[in-house]
């Protein structure tokens, strides 16, 4: 009987952090749009634009922090 | 201590003099520089200076001969009496010195050599036309004018030239003309009455072209004319641009720096707008530094003696924002002013910024090399630029050196462990399971500790403003954060509290009782809706993650750049092969560290500053302060 365990944790963590990734460019994707929108409307934002454009890229931190918890139930 | 968190301490004043000083006011404020003028709203509002009227025109004369001479490209040393010192220009020497220049003579100059170009544009462009031609000596228009029956016509043909010239024969006399970048064209001449029927024969082979028209007697004629005219324009044209050359050498600079003479003067005569004038008084208003003031005070006194009274003005309004820090913490001024300047009463993050932004820095890149390439990078920019890309170079040379030291406790050199042949020991290792972990439990404890001193900063911002609700409130916040934490070093064995267990002072059940108060004193001072804030609490520390994250993925590509086999000893051999591969792995090395540098800068730069933008300065920063604008920079 082959154990499909540690391979099925294996893939569980790259889900978390590709399926993470990919939310956090979705999101960025239309907060970039805007972002750059506001830029070229009214000068001195480029900070607040900044900040929200950062915003998402925690998602892809949380499931880092997912897959290294599952990579290391594997060892 | 508290000064490091300041911005400059500001006083309004206000200058009273009578109206026939105003110009003496309007040099002595100016000479000082250091004051943001405001709009003063004593009397009725001013005008500006007379002589404003004098300089206005001559500015735009001396502008339009900078546009016309390209003279903006002319690099003008400062010459000293134009710096410091003398910041007065008088206009009758102004005057002199624009009547020297001879603006007339210079814009006649600029307005030939116009022509001249114009002129020989259009010969060039007729020539071209013609240049099928050159060889043709009748006047295709002239016959065909005089003649009732005979019609000519211009074919560009499209394919197959010979059969083409036998199918336009069919319908009179063809010529084949000269080539001209291989376009081939035909001229023929034949019946008027058949001309329809010889256009269709033709259409599937070439495309008819308008004919030129020529008033001279043969195209080959005019084509001659051209080309002596063509050398002709073109000498001319390079005795007035050595007649331009010679103008720019001897007046260029002059122009230049006149210019910025009569900006400074036009900027002068205009200041008074802002101020406020009776029908004999006048009244000019600002903000200067407070240990300024005297200083202003003397100067005003000194010039006008004690027609003049200088006073400090009581005042509701938000003085604007002045940034002072040392020279080495100035490169991190940017960052504030680039996320927004405090307000007046404002905490300065600049300290605190540039002690943690390198430190975030260092952690994520980490790397003896890599350090080294930055630092060199930072100080040439340093060196080569002004404004804010020179503050960039000021902090990639700081936040470089901690790049280096952080090097060094990794172990990690253009992503080896060795250096130069010496073997490095790490204090903690990027590369190890156990380094890895101590680095995760690491970068939780500076996340904990980067936002308890932003709560930290809050409530000192609130006892600053008397607002003491935001301090408790921010209090409540820490008390939140600390309880769950401590609740979790207390009952979890957790890798993210490896390096907090010393909150386990906090001992169970005191940890939730802490979190509960925390919680009740949220909805007390700041409402319960805030309450929504508290899974990005702790979101924001968890984020400090992406320090060993980045570092992670940084070290992984650094490692496999590194890996790139290149063996010395194959040079030796002096085997063509060898040498090739030698040379190909070199460059594959070198644009892959380069690669690795490039992304190491942008995220290390990037996400340090947004955990200040977005996890720090949010516990206690709002920003939104006016700039402070001299009235002339040092």
């Amino acid at each position: 009987m082959v154990d499909f365990g540690p391979g099925l944790i294996a893939v569980g963590a790259g889900l978390a952090v590709g399926l993470a990734a990919l939310g956090t460019g979705l999101a960025q994707s239309s907060i970039g749009a805007a972002g750059l929108g506001l830029m070229a409307e009214k000068e001195g934002k480029e900070g607040q634009v900044l900040i929200m454009l950062a915003l998402p890229e925690t998602i892809v931190i949380l499931g880092f922090v997912i897959a290294f918890f599952l990579l290391g139930k594997m060892a | 201590m508290g000064k490091m968190f300041e911005v400059e301490p500001m006083v309004k004043i206000r200058v009273l003099c009578a109206k026939r000083d105003l110009e003496g006011v309007v040099e002595g404020l100016y000479e000082f520089g250091a004051i943001h003028v405001t709009r003063s709203k004593q009397f009725q509002p001013g005008r500006p200076l007379e002589k404003m009227e004098a300089v206005s025109p001559m500015l735009v004369k001396t502008r339009a001969l900078e546009s016309a001479f390209a003279l903006e490209r002319l690099k003008v040393k400062q010459t000293p009496s134009g710096h410091h010192g003398s910041h007065s220009h008088s206009l009758g020497e102004m005057q002199e010195r624009l009547a020297a220049i001879a603006p007339e003579k210079a814009e006649e100059l600029a307005r030939r050599k116009q022509t001249l170009e114009t002129r020989l544009n259009d010969a060039l462009a007729r020539k071209k036309e013609l240049a099928p031609f050159k060889s043709l000596r009748l006047n295709v228009n002239e016959i065909q004018s005089r003649t009732a029956f005979l019609e000519f016509a211009l074919f560009e043909i499209q394919q197959d030239a010979g059969k083409t010239l036998a199918k336009a024969r069919e319908y009179g006399s063809a010529l084949m003309l000269e080539e001209e970048r291989q376009k081939l064209k035909m001229l023929i001449a034949m019946d008027k009455r058949k001309g329809e029927k010889a256009r269709h024969a033709l259409a599937p082979y070439a495309k008819e072209v308008s004919l030129p028209h020529s008033a001279s007697e043969s195209f080959a004629h005019e084509y001659a004319a051209l080309e002596k005219q063509i050398s002709e324009l073109r000498l001319q044209l390079s005795q007035a641009e050595s007649e331009i050359r010679s103008f720019v050498s001897a007046h260029g600079a002059g122009i230049v720096s006149l210019r910025k003479a009569l900006e400074t003067e036009f900027k002068k005569a205009e200041l008074p707008s802002k101020f406020g004038e009776s029908e004999l008084a006048a009244s000019a208003e600002g903000w200067v530094a407070l240990n300024k003031f005297h200083s202003l005070e003397n100067r005003l006194k000194e010039k006008l003696g004690d027609r003049i009274l200088v006073e400090k003005v009581q005042t509701s309004e938000f003085p604007p924002s002045k940034l002072k820090n040392p020279a080495v913490l100035k490169p991190f001024e940017f960052m504030i002013e680039f996320f927004s300047l405090p307000r007046y009463n404002e905490i300065d993050p600049t300290f605190i910024t540039a002690l943690t932004f390198p430190l975030f820095f260092g952690m994520i890149l980490g790397d003896i090399g890599y350090g080294l390439v930055l630092l060199l990078l930072g100080i040439a920019i340093m060196r080569k630029t002004t404004g804010a890309l020179k503050k960039i170079g000021g902090i990639m040379v700081l936040s470089s050196i901690s790049t280096i030291i952080f090097g060094f406790i990794y172990a990690e050199a253009f992503g080896l462990e060795k250096i130069l042949g010496f073997q490095l020991h790490p204090l903690l290792s990027r590369v190890h399971e156990e380094g890895i972990e101590a680095l995760f439990a690491l970068s939780v404890l500076i996340g904990f500790l980067h936002v308890t001193l932003g709560f930290l900063l809050g409530a000192w911002q609130g006892v600053r403003e008397k607002h003491y609700k935001h301090s408790y409130a921010k209090i409540a916040w820490l008390a939140i954060l600390f309880g769950f934490i401590a609740f979790l070093a207390n009952s979890m064995q957790l890798i993210f509290t490896n390096y907090l267990q010393f909150l386990r002072v906090i001992p169970s059940p005191f940890d939730l009782g802490l979190f509960v108060a925390g919680i009740a004193g949220v909805v007390y001072f700041e409402g319960p809706v805030q309450l929504m804030e508290i899974p990005s609490l702790f979101s924001n520390v968890l984020s400090y993650l992406r320090i060993m994250a980045l570092g992670l993925s940084g070290v992984a590509l650094a490692s496999i750049v590194a890996s790139i086999p290149l063996d010395f000893a194959s040079l030796a051999t002096l085997q063509p092969g060898a040498i090739i591969s030698f040379v190909l792995l070199a460059l594959l090395l070198v644009v892959g560290h380069a690669v690795a540098i490039m992304l190491g800068l942008l995220e290390a730069g990037i996400q340090s500053l947004r955990l200040h933008y977005v996890e720090f300065y949010s516990k206690f920063y709002k920003g939104g302060g006016t700039q402070f604008v001299p009235l002339r920079e040092d």
